[in-house]
């Protein structure tokens, strides 16, 4: 029971879905539209499992007095604020009209958003720091890697007009970063891709026709 | 010498922080702007809508968050602009949940400008969650995967542009997707274009644009590659929009500031491998 | 604090707080601070970084979940049953273009609600059976959608794409003028011998079931060069995205830094210079005298 079912429940699935693909079959598609739907259902729900053990941990912290509780505290009770402003929206609470997301966008604007925008902007300062200390041209592969990534540095902006052969420099880099790209990455690109295609065929088909069972283990 | 080496290259790395801090800073107060020129793929991005019927419906797609607005929020306008102006009929989605508000926010900038109706000629779907499975889900049929719109909440058969709507793509000419990362172009190239034969469009940010080069022209049609493509696809858009005179002069303005920050990171690159072989070489001779 | 300060510059129009879609001036605080807040910890993990991060996680986690509980849940699982049980008599209710009984939707619709029960209940038995059924699902799914569109979209089609002729007779015989080489016919069979010598090499590299002799290994070598020509541009394309990220934020900052937004309507009172001054002041103080090292 604890591995069969689920076991027929993703040949089942996965048959189904396969079926789709190669059949036009109007009942074929049905069939895939509503496993797509519970696909995307369990998918959301799975996600809001994910915040219980936030919250789980969260108040652990706090309750053990670990040094950073005070951060937890505000942590959560941003999480829940916010989950009842919006829940608020979507329901019609409080008198207000159901279907709005004027509150949760001005949230959204003057908080989730600088606050992400700057979290990924940081790794312009790491990126740098990495470049001097890390990056060293100690083999043929690690100076083509370095000049490839220098070209595409330079082909991508614009040289400023000030510059000694500006022109010249800005038209070759251009045209040189342009044939690495066009050719060169992508073969190297196309050579991942079809490795990746590989695998995801041969995993899949193992899933599909239960011989792959990982996913089971405890 | 070589303990001299070392200690360069033991630089607390704050002292790297500071100097690029000031240099962008001092480059954004300086301000000036840099025109660049047009490459073949942001060509063909911009000439593929320009060729469609008019009235052709698109699909777009926002698959980006405030972390990528940087570089796809001003293709994203601009992409809106054309196509408004072409007079195509927009179905506007999203696979990624942080992208509606901005969806939300500029079709209802530019729509009024172009005297577009809602659910006539643009509509707002939101996000569908799921990621491949949404976009097969999207991809296999449009009304099926929304059973309502985002802004009103109204079941779709009210709206008269899901009449020239079918299953499997069926009456939808262009998909455009705006992506930054996971799921995105590639994930629609897989969902979508395989199956359904629809020309596919994107707008990228650089850490996927060298992925993209595979795919051209066969599987896509054109991009536009990080803030470089955004730049050039704005200077192609904007020429003849007003509203898009503002964000083009500023990214040329940013373009240039990429410059210095680039030559930069090349200048570090150089320094440090100077530093270590240097240092090296006084190792081994000592 | 701010509120009445702010009140004295009458001149701003920026109002206080709306929720019309402007942005207004609490807002253009809030933002400067909590960029500035994040900036603050490349000089060190300080409080200021700590309250930003912890917002973060706490704002982010909300709205993404407010997100997948009225997209993913009560869209496809309310919205939709209601949808089924007020669709009139004879109507047929659409499954991916195909039309089924409506009382049919409802009750393939139930089922996943109860999946959903199943799921949940993970909660309170991790180790239960019932998680199982909807996790299964979601797998079967995933691989079977994964195995047939990238199959054919990432193989099929890459391997067509990747059979390039190498002659066009569009391009040029031959051009004395440096700026149409790339039009050329020689540029043509160049470049794309360039390609396919190159994927071959590189797919060759891939190879680790076979043993490496003397041909196989030269092949691989040069798939390597390849390779490393792609991670090559793959670097220097995201040194790119990484500073255009950070030249936005510094852009947002600036957009803030006038008198509408600033105290007593003085320019050098605006939230970004003033912000900065004041939490590199805190810092200074608050982390004087305490060990400040840092590792790269």
């Amino acid at each position: 029971m604890k591995r069969e079912i689920p076991i027929l429940l993703v040949v089942l699935c996965g048959l189904a879905i396969t079926w789709a693909f190669f059949s036009p079959a109007p009942m074929s598609r049905a069939v895939n539209d509503e496993l797509l739907a519970w696909g995307t259902v369990f998918f959301s729900v799975a996600f809001l499992l994910g915040i219980s053990n936030l919250v789980r941990i969260s108040l652990k912290q706090i309750s053990s007095r670990h040094p950073d509780w005070p951060y937890k505290l505000l942590l959560l009770l941003v999480l829940f604020g916010y989950l009842l402003i919006g829940a608020a929206e979507i329901h019609g609470w409080f008198g207000i009209p159901g279907g709005e997301n004027i509150r949760r966008d001005w949230i959204y604007k003057r908080i989730f958003m600088p606050l992400q925008a700057t979290m990924f902007s940081l790794l312009a300062f790491y990126i740098a720091s990495a470049a001097f200390r890390a990056f060293r041209a100690r083999s043929l592969e690690a100076t083509l890697l370095l000049t490839a990534g220098a070209l595409v540095m330079i082909g991508q902006v614009p040289i400023p007009s000030f510059f000694p052969f500006a022109d010249w420099i800005g038209d070759t880099s251009v045209r040189l970063q342009g044939f690495l790209m066009a050719y060169v990455n992508a073969a190297g690109q196309k050579a991942i891709i079809m490795g990746a295609a590989l695998g995801t065929l041969a995993t899949g088909l193992r899933i599909v026709l239960g011989i792959e069972r990982s996913y089971l283990s405890e | 010498m070589a303990k001299r080496t070392d200690k360069a290259l033991d630089l607390d790395r704050r002292w790297i922080f500071l100097v690029i801090a000031i240099l962008v800073v001092v480059l954004y107060a300086l301000g000036i702007a840099a025109e660049m020129p047009v490459n073949q793929y942001v060509q063909s991005y911009y000439d593929t809508i320009e060729e469609l019927d008019e009235g052709s419906i698109v699909l777009l797609s926002a698959d980006f968050d405030p972390a990528s607005a940087a570089e796809l929020l001003p293709m994203y306008q601009a992409t809106i602009y054309q196509l408004l102006k072409r007079n195509m009929r927009v179905i506007n989605v999203a696979t990624w949940p942080a992208a509606p508000p901005y969806t939300r926010e500029e079709f209802e900038k530019a729509a009024p400008l172009y005297k577009k109706k809602y659910g006539v000629d643009w509509v707002e779907l939101g996000f569908k969650p799921g990621d491949d499975v949404a976009m097969g889900q999207i991809g296999q049929s449009v009304t099926s995967a929304y059973i309502q719109d985002d802004r009103d909440g109204k079941p779709l058969a009210d709206f008269p542009i899901f009449k020239d709507v079918g299953n499997s793509f069926e009456g939808i000419s262009l998909l455009i997707t705006m992506s930054a990362g996971y799921p995105g172009i590639l994930e629609w190239i897989a969902q979508a274009g395989g199956r359904y034969d629809v020309p596919i469009l994107a707008g990228t940010t650089a850490v996927q644009t060298p992925d993209l080069f595979a795919y051209y022209p066969t599987q896509l049609k054109g991009f536009l590659g990080a803030a470089t493509g955004a730049t050039m696809y704005l200077q192609l858009v904007g020429a003849d929009v007003p509203q898009l005179e503002e964000v083009t002069i500023t990214n040329q303005k940013r373009m240039l500031i990429q410059t210095w920050a680039h030559l930069l990171i090349i200048g570090l690159i150089i320094y440090g491998n100077v530093l270590y072989f240097v240092g090296r070489r006084r190792e081994a001779n000592a | 604090m701010i509120r009445p300060m702010l009140a004295l510059q009458e001149a701003s129009p920026i109002p206080f707080f709306t929720m019309d879609g402007e942005m207004d001036l609490l807002g253009g605080w809030l933002i400067c601070f909590l960029t500035l807040s994040v900036f603050s910890f490349l000089y060190k993990d300080n409080p200021f970084y700590k309250i930003a991060e912890h917002t973060f996680v706490g704002a982010g986690t909300a709205f993404f979940a407010l997100q997948y509980y009225s997209e993913g849940i009560l869209e496809p699982l309310y919205v939709h049953i209601n949808h089924a049980m007020q669709l009139p008599a004879g109507e047929l209710m659409q499954l991916g273009g195909y039309g089924v009984d409506p009382t049919y939707a409802i009750i393939f619709r139930s089922v996943a609600v109860l999946f959903s029960i199943f799921l949940l209940s993970r909660m309170v038995f991790p180790n239960g059976w019932a998680p199982r059924w909807p996790l299964a699902v979601m797998v079967g799914v995933y691989a079977a959608l994964k195995l047939t569109g990238e199959t054919q979209s990432k193989l099929v089609l890459q391997v067509a794409s990747a059979m390039q002729p190498l002659t066009n007779p569009e391009k040029l015989a031959w051009s004395d003028n440096w700026v149409a080489v790339e039009e050329t016919q020689v540029f043509y069979t160049f470049a794309n011998t360039v390609m396919v010598v190159g994927l071959i090499c590189a797919l060759a590299h891939f190879i680790f079931t076979y043993k490496r002799t003397k041909i196989l290994g030269g092949v691989s070598r040069v798939g390597i060069i390849v390779l490393m020509i792609t991670f090559g541009s793959m670097f220097g394309f995201t040194v790119l995205g990484r500073y255009a990220l950070l030249i936005e934020r510094v852009d947002t900052l600036g957009g803030f830094n006038n008198q509408d937004y600033a105290l007593f309507g003085t320019s050098a009172l605006s939230p970004p210079i003033l912000l900065t001054v004041l939490i590199a002041l805190v810092l200074a103080v608050s982390l004087r005298g305490k060990n400040s090292t840092s590792t790269s």
